[in-house]
């Protein structure tokens, strides 16, 4: 979800915890809750070894595409970019995932792939395409992703809070929880 | 000789003109490089524009270890979609259309905004652009995710003349079912019309859109022409179409998850 207004960003916040407190109270003699959600994933920016080319996998849901040569690329909003060879039309084929966390836009321009991993833009160099490196970051390009700091975005459903105390966040993905305290409408 | 070569350059600029006036809509993104309406980035030349939600951004990229930010700029908010045009940017938001013209140091500078709903910046809609010979095709659609604004019910084509840069002009406007990406053929529109699938729209006259058929059965995000491909994202689908023949399009086929 977007939104501009601080005050409409506490109000937010302040009745997703009175929310939390409520469900809290209510369930807490009941079973644990488990259930399909979002987790935060957690790492070290300066770090960029998780950015990286991996065999294909299956869309979740696909949304901004871009085509160089014969090469289609899609993001797979906040997981990553697939790479489909489309030499023929009738037959394209998965190739690669680059897998980037955070992701949601991207272009490409001969050998470099301009893609944020939520709030930080990366330059990334695809030269190998089974092999990608990360050649450079600009921090914070991204500051509507703010909202990456508390919810995933897209996502109407359970998540595990995040916390900033247990590192840097660097997207979302789909885990069992057990009990999470967080959820977007 | 000599006359030879002339004669054979002659003949290679005569075949190119067609080539680039098909081409004249493609981002100028270096020879090969094509993004759906919903991009926010785009490279010219050593140049990178970047949109987020509310500022765009100039990098020089000459140098990709070592890329240098030139400009940013506040634009408005809720900024979705960034395309170029003949020296133009055009910026789409939830409730305006802003037109750039990119300088001769390569940084952007406002023209105009045009309001989708007149003076109420509280309404929004979804709204990715693309342009040619001077109009400019959006789509607007129920903006769901934007909690500040009121949810409008506008699921519809428009077409801006932009000739006067400083006062784009409204020249019509055509329902559709939730339209969202966009792209140009020859003489087709093809609109990602959501769970409506690909609306297909005339665009001979081009200031008369008319819907000429729906495709249905995916759920439609946004597409890319490229020559007589056309390629579609559509939720866990890629989707693809032989346009040659703009009235009798070929399904090639799809991958799916």
């Amino acid at each position: 979800m977007k939104n501009y207004s601080f005050i409409y960003r506490l109000n937010q916040v302040a009745s997703t915890i009175v929310f939390l407190a409520v469900m809290t109270m209510m369930t807490s003699c009941e079973k644990d809750e488990i259930v399909e959600g979002m987790s935060p994933i957690y790492f070290n920016y300066q770090d960029y070894a998780h950015i990286k080319s991996l065999p294909p996998r299956p869309n979740v849901q696909l949304t901004k595409i871009v085509t160089q040569g014969n090469y289609i690329y899609m993001t797979d909003i906040n997981l990553g970019i697939h790479v489909i060879n489309n030499t023929d039309p009738t037959r394209p084929v998965k190739v690669y995932f680059w897998n980037i966390p955070g992701n949601t836009e991207f272009t490409i321009k001969d050998n470099v792939l301009y893609a944020n991993n939520g709030p930080h833009l990366l330059f990334i160099d695809i030269t190998n395409p089974a092999d990608i490196k990360v050649i450079s970051v600009i921090r914070d390009q991204y500051l509507g992703s703010i909202e990456l700091l508390l919810y995933p975005k897209n996502y109407k459903g359970k998540f595990e809070c995040y916390r900033p105390e247990l590192g840097e966040l660097g997207g979302w993905e789909m885990k069992t929880l057990i009990n999470p305290l967080c959820e977007t409408r | 000789m000599r006359n030879l070569i002339y004669c054979l350059s002659i003949v290679i600029l005569l075949g190119s003109c067609e080539a680039s006036i098909v081409n004249e809509f493609v981002p100028n993104n270096g020879p090969t490089t094509q993004s759906g309406s919903y991009s926010t980035m785009l490279t010219l030349g050593d140049i990178l524009y970047l949109v987020n939600d509310r500022e765009i951004s100039t990098f020089n990229i000459s140098d990709s270890k070592n890329p240098k930010k030139l400009d940013s700029q506040t634009v408005g908010f809720a900024i979705e979609s960034l395309i170029h045009y003949e020296g133009l940017l055009l910026i789409g938001s939830a409730s305006n259309m802003y037109i750039y013209e990119i300088q001769s140091n390569g940084i952007p500078k406002r023209k105009s905004v045009t309001r989708y709903f007149g003076a109420d910046q509280s309404v929004c809609a979804s709204d990715p652009i693309v342009v040619r010979n001077q109009l400019a095709y959006v789509t607007l659609s129920q903006f769901n995710d934007v909690v500040n604004c009121r949810q409008v019910i506008s699921n519809e084509l428009r077409v801006y003349d932009i000739s006067n840069l400083n006062q784009p002009k409204l020249l019509t406007r055509l329902g559709l079912k939730g339209p969202k990406g966009l792209a140009l053929g020859k003489n087709n529109l093809y609109v990602c019309d959501g769970k409506g699938g690909l609306a297909i729209i005339d665009i001979t006259d081009p200031t008369k859109p008319k819907l000429k058929l729906r495709l249905e059965g995916f759920n439609a995000f946004d597409a890319i022409v490229k020559g007589n491909l056309l390629i579609i994202s559509a939720e866990k689908q890629l989707v693809q179409y032989d346009i040659t023949d703009e009235n009798n399009i070929k399904w090639l086929g799809k991958i799916d998850l």
